[in-house]
This record gives C-alpha cells, structure tokens and sequence, in this order.
C-alpha cells in the first residue's frame, strides 16, 4: 500500500514500512529474507520501490538469506537481513563469522522480536546472539526511532566492519505513526569483489587473530558515544533504565503519576556494546536504579557485567519483573505505586465478563481443513500420533499433538518412529518448511531407513506471513521428481479435497516401511488464481435437508466455517457468501446430502 | 487524549478502518499512532486496532492502550466488545454490534460453545457503562447491499466520539484507501 503523505510532509507508516524507508534513503542495494511475523511486511514494502535498484532474494532460508548479505556487503553493497526472531537460530552459524570477514558495505540485520509470543510459537529472547556474535545491537522505541536506527546501523556497520542488529518488536512493527523521512548524502560505492584471504579464509592462527580483531573493533565501538535517551529530573535519587519498546509504556506511567520530578530516567539505545560511562554518569547520583525490560534481563546482566565495582547503588531488574512476556503498564503503575505510595488519576474498574476464545482456524477453502480432517479418520481412532510443524497447518492449534519450531514434525517425528514403531503416526509440514529444511530432514530418514509416513502440505505459498512465494507457486520445481532424487520411493499424490481419499492413503501406508510422502494438493483459499476460488462463479451447493440425517460430520468434525447449524431445528446449512467452493464437505457426506450444481465446463484440446 | 479500541473479527476491515480514523484524526490536526493486533489467523480470528489521540506529543505514549484508560470502544461483534471492557473506566463509550459472528473453530471445546450459546448482549447490557447497540450489518446491507460496509458505518461513529464533524475527509481517505468500496460511494449520496 503507497504512503499516505500527510500535510506536514510526514509520512504515516509502521514499524514494518519504517524499516523498509529506512533502507531505501539509506542506499540499500541487496535484501535477503525469510518471511516471518512481525517483520513479515517489510519487504513486500521495498518491492513497491519501482527504481529497480534493490535486488531482493527471497531465500528459502535464513541461513541463505545471511549468507547471500554477506557476500553482497562484501562487494560493497549495503545490505539488508530481515527475518523473525526464531530465524536468527537458522541464521546464527553464518553469522557467527560475518564478523571476523570484515565486510565492506553495511549490512544490517532486522530481527522482529515477539516477546508476548503475539505472532510465533515461542518468545525466545535473542539478545543473547549479540554477545555471541559480537554484533553491535540496536533497540529503537518508536516508528520514526525504527527509520533512524536502521539508517544509522548502515553506517556504524561500515564504520565497526561488523553487521549491525537492529531488533524490532511486534508492539513497534505494527505500530503505525508519522514518520520523517530524511536523504542522506551517500554515495554509491563501485561494487567490487576484493579477495582477501587474510579475512575470508578463516582458519588456524588467521581465524584466532581475525577473532582478536574482531574483538578489538567492537571494543573500539564500545567507546563510542550512543547517546542514550534520558528523561525527567537529573537530580532525583531513582533511577529507571530501559530498552525498546518499554520505554514508552514506563514514561507514560510516570508522567500520569506525575512522578516526574521524583525520578530519572535513562533508555539505552545501544544494549550492546555497552557503553559504560554513559551508564556510570547516569548512576552518578542515585541511590537505586531499576532496569525495566521485556523478556531474560539482557540489558541488567550487561549493565552488572560492565558496571561491576564502579557504581555505588544497587541495582535491580528481574527480581522485580518478570521474564516472561511484555512488560505492561499494569506491571510499570504498580511498581510505582508501591516505590512513591501514589494513586492513579482515573482508577479501572473492574468488569466481570466471559469472553470464549478465539484462537486462529483454517479459513473456509483451506486445503489443510480437509486434510487434517483425514488424518484424524485415518489414525486418530487407534491413538496415532500427528506431528506439527510451523505455519498455516498449525491453525487451530490443536489438530497436531506438536507444535514448536519449523520442521518439528518431520524431525521429532523420526525419533518417536524409532522407538514406538507400532504406533500410527504421520508428520505434516507444509512445502514451505519442505524447502527451508525438511528435504534434508526427509532425506536423513531415507538414509536412516525410517519408518516414517510424511505429509506434505502444498498449497502454493507461505501463506501464514502473506503469501509469499514458495517454489512450488510458480511450478517451477517437480516435487515428485525431486523426492525421487533423495531416495523416498514411496510417493502418493493426493487431492486435498478429497478426504476419503485421503485417509485411505494414510491408512495404506502404515503396511509399508521406510519413508512415504503423502504429497496433498490444494492451493490456498486466498491466493487469486486459487482454482477453487476460479470456480466460485460458476459452482453453488447446497445441503438437501431430507437426505441429511444429522450425523453433523461437515459440521463438527470438517468443520469449516462455512457450515453452520440452525440452533432451532439443528438443520445444517451452508453460507454460500462465505463458502469458498472446495467442495470438500460433497466428499464427507456419508449421506450425499450435499448438492453441487455446476455446469458441465466445455473442455478444449488443443 | 482520547484512547479508542476499533474491535472485530478477521475480515471485517478493522486494520483498514482503524487507518482511515488515523489518518482522518491526523487531518483534523490531531497526533496519532495505532496498533493492529491479528495473531497470526489470515481470518476468523480476533482482530482489534488501538488508536492513540492526541494534541500533544506521541512519543512518551505506550503501543498498548493502559487498563483503565480506554475512553471509546468500537465493536463490530459484541464478543469483541466484551474482550476488551477490561480497559475501561467509568466513562468509557461502547458502541457494539448486536449481532456476533459465530465461534466457528471451537465447535469442540465445551466451555466455548456453552459461553458462544449465552447471549453477549446480556453481559453488555448489564455493564454499568454507556453502551450503544447497534445494527451495522443490516444496516449495510439495506443501504449498501453487502455487510462488508460495516466497518464504514461503524467509522462513522468513531468520528462522533471523538467529536469530528468533517465526514468529508473520513470518506475521502475510506474510498481511496479501499478502492474495492467505491462502488457502494454513491449509495453514501442518495
């Protein structure tokens, strides 16, 4: 969507849009990504850039994805890294050398962090890679903070010849507001590939001295100024540090406390690396200083770490807050509350209400629905296990008895199939996460001769971060080929909307041992040129009411939004302008009460 | 500061009402910020927009609206009405949609369908706040011929709260940020 410009010349955007702005004033020539919430929007935003002059690859995974910025920013060029929080963990054993290489463009890494796990299956804090990799660490605490953070990283990579971090949280990326928009006066570098062996290649004495310089470059940068943010009253004896987002939520509670004369407050732009003495200036004068911060602690430990022996007051942060989840306001007013024995201007009330949940399903047309509706009739009965994996397969949550991290279900699978080899099991994954990792995966238990029944979920697209393209969207890749090519001589085709089918497959399987692929077809509901969706003109149904006999299978069991059930005469009926035409519910009609009126299409061979 | 909560459910336009009344409020003058909070459904799930208004600076303001300080709040399903009451305080507005969109995904969970079969306007109307039911679903399709104006007629009502009365530049920024709605535009004139 273009920028709406407002009357100031400011433009509205979030925290996705500012990233992507941020990169395009700064001269950005290469990004590379792996989609992922909350940064998912950030390059569908860059693509909107009509000059041409940023090459995006959309890498299969964040390890390519690191790697490909790499040897971009070796050329010269600035590049951008973009990926979610859990993806650094696919990233981190390239980036693990990024900084002994010496790169010669900036290259910046946007890590979409999710404390409060809005958006991921986990809230891991990744603070930690930052030490580890020896990666200067940037945390912005507003949308316009985001666009200069992100610009400013460019060059402190230049400058420190590191990749600089740049952690954006989901409560920033989805927080829209005025954004200035600045130009800079860079000038594009001739892109040129220097072989330098002394930094790339990494080995025996050259890889300890490289370490050492590495070392001695983010030392260097540690004495640099970062200019942190400070706020309220020089004097008071309280002090409050934060980081990121919790900057806001911890001022605007003083300021409704009006606690703004009895505290000072310091936010530190640049957790790592530290620069002490703004720290130890900040302490000078206080008595106590509490760090507010999401998630482990990072920015307390480094604080004790750097300032251990050279400030005077105690310091304190986690015994107070917990390390889970957002800091909230909540948490922020009832510390204060209890520190200066003050009372809110306008008091909650509190309302007694019960809300029902609800949690994320498969949209009407979801190939998946069908799909998991056969592997429950296939193995569920007999107490089988169903592995899970990441991405759209895992709404609603509860149809897999796993649901952790990409790939999970064809890797912790493999392990269960070792030990209960009796147990019905399958493990599902979409061919998004086929790409990222699961061929391998797939093709380890080939090796290691499991007995392992996988399905893979081929809609077309990684359609949970917003259809992004996947290597079966534009059928450039032959599945049935390529699993071929990795020894998986069990191959099973099946049409996602057509469960019986399905489960039959599902249950053949079981007889046969080693890895089986049950490759499911179904495009995703929402993509344009979904042919369900193709269909939807000319395709109605409806449930003749004599024939159906309530079994309430389409109903309770398929369950697609879809159908719905009079609550007077329990008559099931389907909404024709939610209905998305799969036709999956004509299959699990055991009564063939479900009619399908669609003309007979004139087919033409060439 | 006015704090307002746009709720509803995936595929009713919040993300992109809550934009509109952003914008809408900038172009009055105001300062604004807003957060859009879906999870990770593409639809049917719960959606809500915090909106943030204010003629001072937005800098030292929170993404999250605090417990407490919620002053207006939109709903385009009475279930999403009563998720966020919790923020209210004594004056807090609630305008709602009388009829709730069904809770398609827990169909087999006991305590949801036992709460999904009690009446959300029961609980809204004994809350001891000023709440205004209303009927933006029909309403749209009587005089638009399809429920997705909802989110239009509801805007409307944003705007009222927050005492706008130039309606002109919430339905220029409604129609030029949504292009598939410009076809209902002339129903707005007659």
């Amino acid at each position: 969507m273009n920028a709406i410009v407002s009357q100031n010349n400011f433009s509205f955007g979030d925290g996705n849009q500012a990233i992507a702005w941020a990169a395009q004033d700064a001269g950005v020539h290469y990004v590379a990504h792996y989609p992922g919430s909350p940064v998912n929007r950030v390059v569908p935003e860059i693509e909107n850039d009509s000059s041409g002059r940023i090459i995006i690859n959309h890498a299969l995974n964040e390890h390519i994805a690191a790697l490909s910025a790499m040897g971009a920013s070796l050329t010269g060029a600035r590049s951008l890294l973009v990926m979610k929080h859990v993806g650094l963990n696919i990233a981190a054993d390239p980036l693990n050398y990024a900084g002994v290489s010496k790169i010669k463009g900036g290259m910046v890494i946007v890590v979409g962090t999710d404390p409060g796990a809005r958006t991921s299956t986990g809230e891991e804090d990744v603070h930690w890679y930052a030490p580890q990799f020896n990666f200067p660490l940037l945390e912005p605490v507003s949308t316009q903070d985001v666009y200069e953070q992100v610009k400013q990283a460019f060059s402190l990579s230049e400058k420190t010849q590191t990749p600089v971090l740049v952690f954006v949280p989901g409560r920033l990326a989805y927080l829209s507001s005025d954004i200035q928009r600045t130009t800079d006066d860079y000038k594009e570098p001739l892109l040129v590939f220097n072989k330098n062996p002394e930094t790339l290649i990494n080995v025996g004495a050259r890889a300890v001295r490289n370490h050492r310089d590495h070392i001695e470059r983010i030392q260097a940068c540690q004495q640099t100024r970062a200019n942190p943010q400070t706020q309220f009253n020089p004097d008071a004896p309280v002090g409050i540090v934060t980081r990121g987002a919790t900057y806001s939520v911890v001022c605007e509670q003083i300021e409704q406390l009006q606690l703004t004369d009895q505290i000072h407050l310091i936010n530190i732009n640049r957790p790592y690396p530290l620069n002490v003495q703004e720290f130890i200036d900040f302490a000078e004068s206080k008595s106590m200083i509490t760090v507010i911060e999401d998630q482990d602690g990072f920015l307390e430990t480094m604080i004790k770490q750097e300032a251990f022996g050279k400030v005077n007051c105690n310091i304190q942060g986690k015994s107070i807050f917990p390390a889970w989840g957002e800091v909230t306001d909540t948490q922020v007013r009832h510390f204060l509350t209890d520190q200066f024995n003050c009372v809110l201007p306008k008091q909650p009330v509190d309302f007694s209400v019960q809300v029902p949940e609800r949690p994320g399903t498969f949209c009407e047309g979801c190939p998946h629905r069908s799909t998991f509706f056969a592997i429950d009739k296939a193995i569920q009965k007999d107490n089988g296990i169903i592995g899970g994996d990441i991405g759209c397969s895992s709404l609603p949550p509860h149809r897999t008895d796993w649901l952790l991290c990409m790939n999970a279900g064809i890797g912790i699978s493999q392990g269960i199939a070792h030990l209960l080899p009796d147990q019905p099991m399958v493990s599902t994954g979409g061919e998004g996460s086929l790409f990222h990792g699961g061929l391998t995966s797939l093709q380890s238990a080939v090796e290691n001769n499991i007995n392992l029944t996988h399905i893979l979920l081929d809609n077309r697209s990684i359609a949970m971060t917003g259809h992004q393209a996947s290597p079966t969207t534009s059928n450039r890749v032959d599945v049935k080929k390529l699993l071929e090519a990795i020894g998986v001589t069990q191959i099973f085709e099946v049409n996602a909307f057509k469960p019986s089918e399905m489960t039959h497959v599902i249950q053949s399987t079981n007889a046969i041992n080693g890895v089986k692929v049950i490759w499911v077809r179904g495009d995703c509901a929402l993509l344009p040129d979904a042919e369900t969706m193709q269909r939807r003109q000319q395709r109605t149904l409806k449930i003749d009411n004599d024939r159906c006999n309530g079994c309430s299978l389409c109903y309770s069991e398929l369950q697609c939004p879809a159908i719905i059930q009079n609550s007077e005469n329990n008559t099931i009926h389907i909404l024709m302008d939610r209905c998305r035409r799969c036709t999956a519910c004509l299959d699990v009609c055991p009564n063939n009460a479900i009619i399908i009126n669609e003309p007979v299409l004139e087919v033409h061979y060439a | 500061m006015h704090n307002l909560i746009i709720a509803g459910v995936g595929g009713q336009g919040i993300n992109i009402l809550a934009k509109v009344i952003a914008i809408t409020c900038q172009q009055s003058d105001y300062k604004v910020q807003y957060c859009v909070h879906k999870g990770g459904a593409q639809s049917l799930g719960s959606v809500y927009a915090e909106i943030r208004i204010t003629t001072d600076t937005i800098s030292h303001l929170g993404a999250a609206i605090p417990v407490g300080q919620l002053d207006t709040l939109i709903a385009l399903d009475p279930w999403e009405a009563l998720r966020h009451v919790s923020l209210a305080h004594n004056n807090t507005l609630i305008h709602a949609e009388r009829q709730s969109s069904p809770l398609f995904v827990e169909r087999q969970q006991k305590q949801a369908i036992q709460l999904a079969d009690s009446n959300p306007l029961d609980q809204l109307s004994c809350l001891p706040l000023s709440v205004q039911l209303h009927n933006y679903r029909n309403l749209a399709i009587q005089k638009f011929n399809t429920p997705k104006m909802a989110n239009y007629l509801a805007g409307l009502d944003c705007l009222r709260a927050l005492h706008i009365n130039n309606t002109d530049q919430f339905d220029n920024t409604f129609f030029q940020l949504i292009p598939a709605a410009r076809t209902y535009q002339r129903s707005i004139a007659i």
